[in-house]
């Protein structure tokens, strides 16, 4: 099949472990890829939480030097807190982060239904695929951030253009991962869905979509981070909105404390973005075997 | 129940004679076109238990994906009731040999039972019920609501097996369908397909390389000849029904069938000549 240079590209789905490097599903890496470390009885150095205390043991060191040696270019994490506190209540934070959000989950929302759409029909449909693929792999490669001034130039400095290149970038992981799933649907799936008589349609809805979902969940989570980064980076580059515009002004007012405390609020909104798909994720995807809870009560 | 009755049975179901003529299959290969099977021609009237046996690379397999439509002879005719095979006929279910496979994973045991109704050869009015009835038939009740990654081997054939029957075929191809599991698994699940097959009235067709079960089961066996070149032996079982794992698999008949058919799958080049 002419897929060899589609091929090429997905090294995104096998760097995420889903497929092996003959595109066939990897199991073992599957799991790794998508399951936390099995937590079993181990010795506390081995646990989750430990890592946490890493965390905990810089931020003490942080606060330490700061009270050692104050300077306004490093504030202390409990001024930084303070600071967070005073911005949430008063301050503008939350709502940056809400228009910040917005763009994120409209541009988000978009490069799901065309990812998953094309990529599908790309793996279905050879005329799809011959018409696209040379424009996916052209895309591709390009960092989004190039785009954004080509963006602007057309759609203006609105959310519109922070919605656009979130779009531009989440939409490829997605797509490559959907049409790699739905690509690699087993034989006997197939030989199951014409020998019970299913149309095209059916085919598509009731086999080729559930099955190729694993992976179409890899490029989602993939795509879910990227989206964040630009949700941000836009905002940053246009200077418009958002909460990379408020970390930005922060930085340029030299007000070091407000500009942590936009990144952390950054973080944990990023990390807790994760964990919501990972449990939405575990969810929807429970009968697959990359889903084994590790100690199943 | 005999077969002159199943027979009856399973014309008042609408079932369909397969008749097979003259037919060539051939794969294109690396090295140019393979030849698959080489002018086969057979026939099986609606209701018959049909066992295909032979060595890897018989045919056997293609000759049950032709007849399911999943492949088309280069030359030749498949027919089903006098109308050429062109596609997985309708009335139709195929049991793979790979369960793990076929099945769809995403769905409970019932709901695969159910994915067969929702997609059955004729309307079923009664499809909830005919459901539980075939999922309790099979043995899975306690386990309707699991899904197949949690199930045995055996267990996963037997809902493949269901959400075959619950589509309601006239006809049951079986590729290996019972060469993946252990043997007492094995066992419990052939006198579950006599029992099915007695009670719902279905052609079946078994590919299997096991001459045993074959004979255990079977109103006929055909024997494939080597490298596709057709059918080398046609032997009808004259062993009284209903069987049982521990009585027919000692009569004296069935020892004689056992050996004769050995003997020609092991020996098909002595037997062709």
């Amino acid at each position: 099949m002419s897929g060899t240079s589609l091929n090429s590209s997905l090294d995104l789905v096998i760097a995420a472990g889903v497929l092996d490097a003959n595109g066939k599903p990897d199991k073992p890496a599957a799991e790794r890829a998508l399951q936390a470390p099995p937590i079993k009885r181990r010795s506390f150095f081995h646990q989750r939480i430990f890592g946490w205390t890493t965390l905990v043991g810089l931020l003490v060191l942080w606060e330490v030097l700061a009270a050692i040696n104050p300077s306004p270019g490093m504030p202390a994490p409990s001024r930084i807190a303070t600071v967070w506190w005073e911005e949430v209540t008063e301050g503008s934070l939350l709502l940056q982060l809400v228009d910040t959000l917005k763009s994120m989950l409209y541009g988000y929302a978009i490069a799901a239904c065309l990812g998953i759409t094309l990529g599908v029909l790309m793996a279905r449909v050879r005329f799809v695929y011959a018409l696209f693929e040379p424009l996916v792999e052209l895309i591709r490669p390009v960092p989004t951030i190039i785009f954004i001034p080509v963006i602007i130039l057309y759609v203006g400095l609105g959310r519109e253009m922070n919605v656009l290149s979130i779009v531009i970038s989440a939409t490829e992981p997605i797509l490559i991962a959907a049409f790699s799933g739905a690509r690699a649907v087993s034989p006997a799936l197939r030989d199951t869905a014409a020998t019970f008589g299913l149309s095209w349609w059916q085919t598509l809805r009731e086999i080729i979509i559930p099955a190729a979902a694993p992976q179409i969940f890899v490029g989602l989570r993939l795509a879910l981070a990227s989206s964040l980064v630009l949700a941000i980076a836009s905002g940053m580059i246009a200077g418009n909105s958002g909460i990379g515009f408020y970390i930005l002004t922060a930085q340029q007012t030299l007000d070091i404390a407000r500009m942590y405390a936009g990144a952390a609020t950054v973080a944990a909104v990023g990390y807790s973005l994760n964990f919501c798909f990972l449990m939405v994720e575990r969810r929807l995807l429970h009968w697959h075997a990359g889903q084994d809870r590790p100690a199943a009560t | 129940m005999t077969v002159v009755d199943l027979k009856q049975q399973a014309a008042r179901h609408g079932g369909q004679d397969i008749r097979i003529s003259n037919a060539d299959v051939t794969y294109d290969g690396k090295r140019g076109p393979v030849q698959a099977l080489a002018g086969i021609s057979l026939q099986s009237p609606a209701g018959e238990f049909l066992a295909i046996v032979g060595r890897s690379g018989s045919g056997k397999s293609t000759l049950l994906r032709l007849i399911g439509g999943l492949i088309r002879p280069s030359t030749g005719r498949v027919e089903l009731g006098g109308v050429e095979v062109d596609g997985p006929p309708r009335q139709a279910r195929f049991v793979a040999q790979d369960y793990t496979q076929s099945l769809l994973p995403w769905l409970t045991v019932e709901d695969n039972v159910r994915f067969g109704s929702r997609h059955a050869v004729s309307p079923d009015p009664d499809a909830e019920q005919t459901i539980s009835r075939i999922i309790e038939l099979v043995g899975l009740a306690h386990a309707r609501r699991r899904y197949p990654r949690e199930l045995s081997g055996g267990m996963q054939q037997r809902v493949a097996i269901a959400r075959a029957l619950a589509s309601r075929p006239d006809i049951l191809l079986l590729d290996e369908a019972f060469g993946s599991v252990d043997a007492l698994s094995r066992a419990t699940l052939q006198d579950m397909i006599l029992k099915l097959w007695s009670t719902l009235g279905f052609t079946a067709i078994l590919v299997t390389h096991d001459i045993e079960e074959a004979v255990y089961l079977a109103d006929r066996v055909v024997v494939m000849d080597e490298g596709g070149r057709g059918v080398a032996a046609n032997v009808p079982i004259k062993l009284p029904r209903p069987r049982n794992q521990v009585d027919t698999r000692e009569l004296p008949l069935y020892l004689e069938y056992r050996r004769d058919l050995l003997s020609r799958v092991l020996a098909p080049a002595q037997e062709a000549a």
